[in-house]
């Protein structure tokens, strides 16, 4: 049976391999078996490389093994938020591009609906919570 | 916001590893709180408090501009 310690080292690398293998079988069934393998590929040396650094000392590796401290749980969130911001801006700046060259901003403009609804929803959520 | 984080610790002769071990947090928060960079949250500074045997008033001091 896995420590908890393990585990907790495992989980992100898990999550790498699972969406990474997700990507590589739809590519596969794709047709693009040299994108699939390159996928593969990549997968299994970051899930490997985030593995490694998971086991080191520091703010990095406690992030990455999901075992962080207080200050390291809010650099985390912090993190998601200045990417999930960054995404939000790259899609919207898509969709105009798109919209501009008189095209219909499929998929960007759904991504910022998607993205502007769940930030709604979950402020309503988490006020209700803390 | 100033505290008196690094100077109760040297005063009992402990590392910032060894502090972070006893309450639970890693030796980078603390360097953090020392530094002034980090603000513990309360169930932390009440922590730190009572391992220096102090006040959360006595350990930190907020000013008006904190």
């Amino acid at each position: 049976m896995l420590s908890t310690r393990r585990r907790r080292r495992a989980a992100v690398p898990t999550g790498v391999m699972v969406i990474g293998t997700g990507l590589a079988a739809a590519a596969f069934a794709g047709g693009v078996p040299g994108a699939a393998t390159g996928i593969l590929l990549a997968t299994i040396l970051s899930a490997a490389a985030i593995w490694i650094l998971g086991g080191t000392g520091g703010d990095l590796a406690a992030i990455l093994r999901s075992d962080p401290d207080e200050r390291q749980a809010q650099i985390r969130m912090r993190a998601g938020a200045v990417t999930a911001g960054a995404l939000f801006i790259i899609c919207a700046a898509l969709a105009g591009r798109t919209f501009a060259q008189g095209e219909r901003p499929q998929p960007y403009l759904n991504l910022c609906i998607v993205a502007a609804l769940t930030y709604g929803a979950s402020i309503l959520w988490l006020k209700h919570r803390r | 916001m100033k505290n008196l984080v690094r100077a109760s610790r040297q005063a009992v002769g402990l590392s910032q590893g060894g502090l972070g071990v006893a309450l639970g947090v890693s030796r980078q928060t603390i360097n953090a709180i020392e530094t002034g960079r980090y603000l513990p949250s309360l169930p932390l500074a009440l922590g730190l408090a009572r391992y220096f045997e102090t006040t959360v008033e006595a350990l930190f001091d907020v000013t008006e501009n904190d």
